[in-house]
């Protein structure tokens, strides 16, 4: 099943926040991770990833960092800022609350 | 050819100059410049995002190459799951727009304000502290043996050059005028009642009439001594002035060539008539009750006109306008109670006659020593005290009169002894040596130049605040020559980045690096201000620097050139690495860094040098060799620093074809660094070290200047020696 993407894209910041909340990840990483816990549903087009990302580095939600692997290569990392938990765990408030007023009306038995 | 654009707009180079060493560019590299062209406002920026993409491109390729398909269906599926390019261009520029704007705020912030802003900073604290370097000349002026005779003085009405015209007149007369007498007269005649003015004018007349070259005559000055005779006739100082003049042009010393012996010479009378003018003048004085030159009321009134001291150059203005004050009399006096009794010996005169001329002395000692100002008066004084024991007895004894030459010899060795205490107690070696130690090691330079013929007891802290003064003085010149230096670089780094932008042709600009705020935190707090704040802890608080000794201590000059060196290289050192490393990040092809040897020894050495020179505190005037090995050692760091920015702007030319793009963001990018300090040492440590100077002015009172004297510490031995010579005369009264 294809998601609208209206609603994919609104819940594309809190997600990302999400994820760079439990540890410092790369783009690419986040999209796997993304795509794995989803199992593919999301199906994010990879390049949409980081206009969010830097809108959420220029509202000071996360910060990036480059670091160089052991192999030599560099990849920017994303962490989480304090702003940006305190702006999470609103958004996720905010979504269980919307999640569960819809519920309460979409899936509703009849009648009730 | 303008100023390099630091906050202007740089053109693309990145992914263009990727591709134009490349013919035929990776289908992936032609979306990420399609993609970040939206970017070409911010070329760091784009830079960044563009070798982000870059990076995601080589996962996700690394991923299908794995999972077993080619190389051709690797890019194609990575180039497929990337999206629309056209979509992304689009939510880039508008994601980052609000960043860019930032950033382009800052550049031009940096680049059209703060560098332009640093070289005004640097041009005015150049012109100012060229302007205090008037200083030196007048302590050069003050320390030389005949002060007044460089005539190009003009330096010392700098100072006062901000008061009113009016209080100026005052000070200097019309300076239009060609002679100092002629200058003094224009007050005299803007207040023609005021006594002062007068007897002030008629002695610089004195000393005008005097000079070899002088257009003077005679008859002119017995006008105008006459005038001043009329204007204040209780004044004995216009008859033993004239009767002075008189007895100069009527007789004169001839010594016998032949006879080395002869110190003084013969006393040949010239002109018997002027003599016996001279006589009346002396007895017509005699009859006057006062001797008043007003020296202590004028001067009262002219130190009063002068600003607040809160410059050295103030105070050097006030003590040289004292040096400056002439006194021309006392030699014709002195030289007219030497030939008295000369005068008294080859003429036969009645015994009143003679006693008249020969204790004309005491009156003259009675009328002048409430008038005596400085220590030169009160020696002068002493001096015909001192004839009158030997000359006048010998006089009195030759005409029959033992017991006037007895009383003669008592009351001239009462009335010395002052002066000889004070001789004596000058003369004693260990006092000598004590107070010579004591100005090597805590003396200023002024100390050095005025205190040591006063002999008098001075103690460590009455030093302090003087020699400070000038310590805190002479780092302000020394700071000033670091803005310069900073300048050198700044302009060095220009001149660096247009060879780089050159050899680039127009294919790559140097970047304008700005740093997260966090480095540029680390580079401005660690590299500008805690280089500075140690050095002020160091020799402010630490006891351990040569802030607490003379300028004799070596460590002065050698501190102050580690601080720049340390200061230069701390900035540029974290700087440096910043830019090295981000250049790195951006994929700039960056040169080899310096052999880490060489940066390790000189940091090493600077905190050897630094080490040793707080060790060696105790070494001073001690260890000559040592001091002299330490001396070159620092300066060996010095020069060490210095070759190091001629290498990297040598090394940078030569690989402007290479690595001309690392080299000109290098130098673009420490431009701000360089002006930061620039506008940090000009509007913080300059000020700060001004404040200091005025603050420690007001607690030098050693060299405060003082109505009775050059100096406080002069005007009190001028005031004890006249007490115990007025307490002397008061003694001999009563018997």
């Amino acid at each position: 099943m294809e998601y609208d993407p209206n609603l994919i894209r609104s819940v594309a910041e809190p997600v990302i926040l999400k994820l760079v909340a439990e540890r410092a990840m790369y783009g690419y990483e986040i999209i796997k991770l993304v795509n794995e816990r989803t199992d593919g549903k999301f199906a994010w087009k990879e390049g949409t990833l980081y206009p969010c990302l830097h809108r959420l580095e220029g509202a000071g939600l996360i910060q990036s960092e480059w670091v160089q692997q052991d192999n030599g290569r560099k990849r920017k990392y994303y962490h989480i800022t304090r702003k940006g938990k305190a702006v999470m765990k609103e958004k996720v408030e905010e979504w269980a609350s919307f999640a569960s007023a819809v519920q309460s009306i979409l899936l509703a038995p009849k009648g009730a | 050819m303008g100023l390099i654009r630091l906050g202007g707009t740089v053109h693309s180079f990145g992914p263009k100059r990727r591709l134009s060493m490349q013919s035929d560019p990776r289908p992936e590299q032609k979306l990420i410049e399609e993609m970040t062209s939206v970017l070409k406002a911010d070329e760091e920026l784009r830079q960044d995002v563009s070798h982000e993409l870059s990076t995601h491109f080589e996962d996700s390729k690394a991923v299908f190459l794995e999972e077993g398909k080619t190389e051709e269906e690797s890019d194609a599926l990575a180039l497929k799951v990337f999206g629309e390019p056209t979509q992304v261009a689009e939510q880039l520029a508008d994601s980052n727009q609000g960043r860019m704007k930032t950033r382009a705020a800052l550049r031009m912030f940096l680049g059209r304000i703060l560098v332009p802003l640093s070289l005004l900073v640097a041009l005015w604290m150049g012109v100012t502290y060229a302007e205090r370097l008037d200083l030196v000349r007048m302590i050069d002026y003050l320390g030389a043996e005949e002060g007044g005779e460089d005539e190009d003085d003009g330096y010392f009405i700098k100072p006062v050059s901000s008061i009113p015209w009016e209080k100026q007149f005052l000070l200097y007369g019309d300076r239009t005028r060609p002679t100092p007498s002629s200058q003094e007269r224009a007050i005299w005649e803007k207040y023609p009642d005021n006594k002062a003015y007068y007897a002030n004018y008629l002695r610089l007349l004195l000393g005008d009439y005097q000079k070899k070259e002088s257009e003077i005559s005679f008859a002119d000055l017995e006008k105008e001594i006459r005038r001043g005779e009329d204007l204040d006739s209780d004044n004995a100082l216009y008859n033993y002035v004239l009767a002075a003049v008189l007895f100069k042009r009527g007789a004169e010393w001839k010594r016998d060539e032949a006879d080395k012996n002869d110190k003084e010479g013969k006393w040949i009378i010239k002109d018997k008539a002027l003599l016996a003018a001279a006589v009346t003048e002396l007895n017509k004085a005699a009859d006057k009750p006062h001797y008043r030159r007003y020296l202590d009321e004028i001067l009262n009134q002219r130190l009063g006109l002068f600003p607040e001291t809160r410059r050295l150059e103030d105070r050097v203005a006030k003590l040289a306008y004292l040096a400056g004050i002439v006194l021309p009399e006392l030699g014709p006096i002195r030289g007219l109670f030497k030939a008295v009794p000369h005068y008294v010996e080859s003429n036969d005169l009645t015994e009143a006659e003679a006693r008249q001329l020969l204790d004309a002395w005491q009156g003259f000692v009675q009328k002048a020593v409430p008038d005596a100002w400085s220590l030169i008066d009160v020696l002068v004084l002493n001096a015909i005290i001192s004839n009158a024991g030997e000359k006048t007895v010998e006089v009195y004894e030759t005409k029959g009169l033992p017991d006037a030459a007895t009383q003669t010899r008592l009351l001239a060795k009462k009335l010395g002894e002052p002066v000889e205490r004070w001789k004596a107690a000058q003369k004693s070696q260990e006092a000598k040596d004590n107070l010579d130690r004591l100005l090597r090691q805590k003396g200023g330079i002024l100390a050095s130049m005025m205190l040591p013929s006063l002999g008098e007891p001075i103690t460590e802290e009455m030093l302090r605040p003087g020699r400070q003064v000038e310590r805190v003085t002479f780092e302000q010149f020394y700071l000033s020559h670091v803005l310069l230096i900073l300048v050198g670089l700044m302009i060095g780094g220009w001149i660096l980045c247009k060879i780089c932008q050159k050899a680039g042709n127009g294919r790559s600009a140097p970047l304008l690096l700005l740093p997260p705020w966090r480095v540029a935190l680390g580079i401005l707090g660690l590299g500008i201000l805690m280089p500075m704040f140690l050095y002020f802890a160091y020799t402010r608080w630490s006891g351990l620097s040569s802030y607490e000794n003379s300028f004799r201590d070596f460590r002065v000059f050698l501190e102050l050139a580690l601080l720049t060196v340390t200061y230069l290289a701390t900035s540029a050192e974290l700087a440096a690495a910043y830019i090295r490393k981000r250049c790195q990040t951006l994929d700039l092809p960056t040169p080899k860094p310096a052999n880490p040897s060489w940066r390790k020894l000189f940091w090493w050495g600077l905190g050897v040098a630094w080490l040793f020179c707080a060790g060696t505190r105790q070494l001073f005037g001690h260890q000559e060799a040592f001091e002299t090995f330490l001396v070159f050692f620092g300066i060996g760091i010095c020069l060490m620093f210095c070759g190091a920015c001629v290498a990297i702007f040598i090394k940078g030319w030569k690989a402007r074809r290479t690595h001309g793009l690392y080299y000109g963001t290098l130098a673009r990018s420490l431009m701000p660094v360089y002006a930061c300090a620039v506008i940090f040492l000009g509007s913080v440590c300059l000020p700060w070290l001004q404040k200091q100077e005025s603050v420690l002015l007001r607690q030098d009172t050693l060299f405060a200047s003082h109505p009775q004297g050059f100096t406080v510490i002069e005007g009190q031995l001028t005031q004890r020696l006249t007490t115990e010579l007025a307490d002397a005369l008061k003694d001999a009264q009563g018997r």
